[in-house]
């Protein structure tokens, strides 16, 4: 390597890491990156890691950070911000461009110089470099697989073929998908092999492979999986789940997922994305370069100063990889990098072998201005996705996907501001409703908070639950004999609609979610009360003194259930919930506003959006909010 | 660790000792010698990535600042207050219209005035002619939705023919589903601020709102129309 590609590779790996660090706030937290942020706590405060083989990856992510916040001293958990955590990712992600040191006898100079600068600017890797999620990892493991058997195969020495087991052990310790890649890497040294060059084909070095180097490579993949898995031989389970991972990832790649898209969902974000009022964004460049670059590698006249063998892996490579991903009905915008990250590489090689075939030096010049020109607009599409705060959480971006909008950090001021109006400061008790957990970052963001609680149902939620009648069955049958008021009651009211002649007519399960259904449709309904109906029923003293308050809203619903429960104690079951108080503070997903007690919440003060379409809203005691609203009005 | 978080959660038992005591926390203390129970809160439960729900290309992202202050001359008032509603929609009678100009905007049972599915709108008589700055409606803010079809019109005559000289302030009915003609204004979330339209002062008699039902069902919904104008010139 001469002193001037490395100082060229320097200045790429320098614009690498300006474009990834600049501003590393510019977009909230994202629902995964809280998610990771959290985990990593535990392991922060020592209570360790543990794999988790149905969400949330591999953990060489929270390992890799916990060395990072060694390494530069970092405190107390409450301290962390968003940059900190995002600076790991960053890290790797100009990592990528300093590994192309290690191939560049096989890319040669000029496509390596090329592909350096197109990593650096590509938007798609610099937006999830920039992002504390496994992505910039797992691509930067995967390349030093390649890159380290790249040496191995040019040297022989058992380092590099070590190295490259390491890497397999860490790539699968970051996310699961890594089978994929394996797959795609012997599938192209196969190809590599069957498909032979056209004659007269320039002599190569030939690859030197070892039985027992890639066995001792295979060992040491082993042991590096085992010991993150395992926690450091901490948890005995974490290799076994390491392997379970794949029934539940197979479940979901197979369409029980809500990221399911068809075959063009990476393409249009790579190519061609545009929403309406937002700028058109495409790294068509690259793949048009790279499509240059796949092409030479097959031509006649070959590579000068590369390696052909070595491009055409890379060629074979990426094609079994796109087509996979491709394929996959389970997509997310970060799964992209890794086949788009082999399209970079052969884009280098795409530079090259232009500048090395075009016929003039006028044309040559020509090329290297409509080069650096759409380099250019690479670098501004790179900077306004992942830099300007206007694009970075907007979803006309392409690489935005289920992104936190920035209107929930207002929420997250608001509540600051209501905690310093509060007496008990940031010790306020809020409470965080929002069905199926919907709610993060939220948890990152109240992490300095001593009292939140996260829950899924309001306070005083009444209505039936699947699972809680005692006996459904019976309860059926005794409503339809109308051998009481009620029953006759309930029939009338529908209780029985949809169900059928008799439960075996419906799967249990089916029964029973109708019944609940019916029951709460009942029960949200007036007030089922009448004297005569209830004469000869027994009332708990709690229900009895319920019905004389003549209750509404949420308490009228929780009457009508008990006055059911009390008519029907065998069947129904007797829950027997007291009554919750609202916090001081709530936020609730707008979803469960009609559950929403609005007498007891408090001061219901605006909606924010979590997610484009996903509203919270706040609601403060009046007592609180006054005192705030006297705070800031001074 | 999902499935601690999850029976975490059930424990039901622990909430309600957590939020009593946000209730003892609520009251001053009586006793000097009382300390805060030391309870600890459901935890966060960890989820996966969430969907990327899309929002369609004509609604308005939420706002994630307060309504800038409309500037108005001195002396607007709003003129909608307690004058007469009607509706295309039957099911309402004229005390449950009333309300649509009570001034009551809270998204409570009594201040929501549900009215029939599919294409209906209300009409508000302001007694006579005025100079219009802005109209605010509140169709009904109490969960997460969407208005089709809303159509924002003012006129000299009830009738709103052709003769009445009937100006559209606002129209994000895209599909055309109240037959009025496509409008290309973009739809947007309920909330408790209203939609403010700009009338521009522009003078007229009657004004007329429509909607189609919203994101979350079929029928249609008002709490509160204001009209913000003074006795035209």
């Amino acid at each position: 390597m001469t002193k001037s590609l490395a100082l060229w590779m320097l200045l790429a790996a320098l614009l690498a890491l300006g474009l990834r660090s600049v501003q590393l706030d510019s977009r909230p937290m994202h629902n995964d990156e809280a998610n990771n942020a959290l985990k990593f706590r535990d392991l922060w405060d020592g209570s360790g890691y543990r794999y988790d083989p149905n969400e949330f990856h591999g953990p060489t992510l929270a390992y890799s950070t916990l060395l990072w916040e060694k390494l530069t001293l970092a405190g107390d958990f409450a301290r962390f911000t968003e940059p900190r955590f995002r600076s790991v990712t960053v890290l790797f992600g100009v990592g990528l461009v300093l590994l192309l040191f290690l191939v560049s006898d096989g890319l040669g100079r000029n496509a390596t110089l090329a592909a350096a600068f197109l990593t650096a600017l590509s938007p798609a890797l610099v937006y999830y470099s920039r992002d504390y999620i496994h992505e910039s990892l797992f691509v930067f493991f995967l390349f030093l697989i390649l890159a380290a058997g790249w040496r191995y195969s040019q040297s022989g020495k058992i380092a590099w073929i070590l190295l490259a087991g390491a890497a397999i052990g860490l790539s699968q310790a970051t996310k699961e998908t890594f089978v994929f890649n394996l797959a795609a890497i012997m599938g192209a040294l196969l190809l590599n092999e069957l498909v032979p060059l056209p004659a007269p084909a320039p002599p190569e070095k030939k690859g030197l492979f070892c039985a027992s180097h890639l066995a001792a490579a295979g060992v040491v993949w082993i042991l590096v999986a085992v010991v993150l898995f395992s926690s450091f031989f901490s948890n005995s389970a974490g290799p076994l789940d390491a392997a379970r991972t794949y029934l539940i990832w197979f479940q979901r790649a197979k369409g029980a997922s809500p990221h399911i898209y068809g075959w063009s969902f990476y393409w249009e974000r790579l190519l061609f994305f545009h929403r309406d009022g937002g700028p058109i964004w495409s790294e068509a460049l690259i793949l048009l370069l790279a499509v240059c670059g796949g092409i030479a590698a097959f031509a006649r006249r070959g590579l000068p100063g590369a390696s052909r063998a070595f491009v055409r892996f890379l060629v074979f490579y990426t094609a079994i990889l796109a087509l996979i991903y491709t394929a996959l009905p389970y997509k997310t915008p970060w799964s992209a990098l890794g086949f788009w990250h082999g399209a970079i590489l052969l884009a280098g090689v795409g530079v090259a072998a232009l500048a090395e075939r075009l016929p003039s030096t006028r044309l040559k010049i020509a090329a290297g201005l409509v080069l650096l020109t759409g380099m250019a607009q690479l670098g501004v599409q790179a900077w306004q996705s992942s830099v300007n705060m206007k694009y970075a959480a907007d979803p006309r971006n392409p690489w935005v996907y289920a992104q936190t909008s920035p209107g929930l950090l207002d929420l997250v001021d608001e509540v600051d501001a209501l905690a310093q109006a509060s007496p008990n400061g940031r010790g306020v008790y809020i409470s965080v409703i929002a069905p199926g957990d919907d709610y993060w970052p939220l948890p990152w963001y109240f992490r300095t908070f001593g009292n939140v609680g996260y829950f899924d149902k309001v306070p005083g939620y009444a209505k039936f639950e699947p699972g809680e009648i005692q006996d459904a069955g019976a309860f059926v049958q005794k409503v339809r004999a109308q051998s009481d008021p009620v029953s006759k009651f309930l029939l009338e009211s529908g209780l029985t609609n949809h169900l059928g002649a008799a439960p075996p007519a419906l799967d249990t399960n089916q029964f029973e979610s109708l019944l609940v259904s019916n029951l709460n449709q009942i029960i949200t309904g007036p007030s089922v009360y009448e004297s005569n109906r209830f004469q000869a029923i027994h009332m708990r003293p709690a229900t009895d003194e319920l019905r004389r308050q003549n209750p509404r809203g949420q308490d009228l619903v929780r009457l009508n259930r008990r006055l059911l429960e009390d008519a029907y104690p065998k069947e129904l079951g007797t829950n027997n919930p007291p009554v919750e108080p609202y916090p001081p503070i709530s936020i609730i997903s707008a979803q469960l506003e009609p559950d929403v007690d609005e007498d007891k919440a408090g001061v219901a003060t605006h909606f924010y959006e979590l997610r484009p379409g996903v509203l919270l809203k706040l609601y403060v005691q009046s007592n609180l909010w006054n005192a705030h609203l006297q705070k800031r009005a001074k | 660790m999902i499935e601690s978080f999850r029976r975490l959660r059930r424990g039901r038992p622990l909430l309600y000792l957590t939020l009593g005591a946000v209730l003892l926390g609520g009251i001053p203390s009586r006793a000097q010698d009382l300390v805060p129970l030391n309870i600890k809160l459901p935890s966060p439960a960890f989820i996966g990535t969430p969907s990327n729900k899309e929002l369609p290309p004509n609604v308005e992202p939420l706002s994630k600042n307060p309504r800038p202050p409309f500037l108005a001359p001195a002396g607007v008032t709003n003129v909608a207050l307690h004058k007469k509603v009607t509706s295309s929609a039957t099911n309402a009678t004229p005390a449950d219209l009333a309300k649509i100009t009570d001034g009551e905007k809270e998204a409570t049972e009594e201040n929501v005035v549900l009215l029939t599915r599919g294409s209906q709108w209300v009409q508000i008589d302001l007694e006579q002619p005025q100079e219009i700055f802005a109209i605010v409606v509140w169709h009904a803010h109490n969960t997460q939705k969407i208005y089709r079809g809303v159509v924002m019109q003012i006129a000299d005559g009830p009738g709103f023919t052709p003769a009445d000289n009937v100006r559209t302030l606002f129209n994000n009915d895209n599909e055309n589903l109240d037959g009025l003609g496509a409008g290309t204004d973009k739809e947007y979330f309920e909330t408790n601020e209203g939609k403010l339209i700009d009338a521009h002062g522009a003078k007229a008699r009657y004004v007329r709102l429509y909607s189609n039902g919203s994101s979350a069902a079929r029928y249609n919904e008002c709490t509160e129309v204001e009209v913000h104008g003074r006795p035209a010139k």
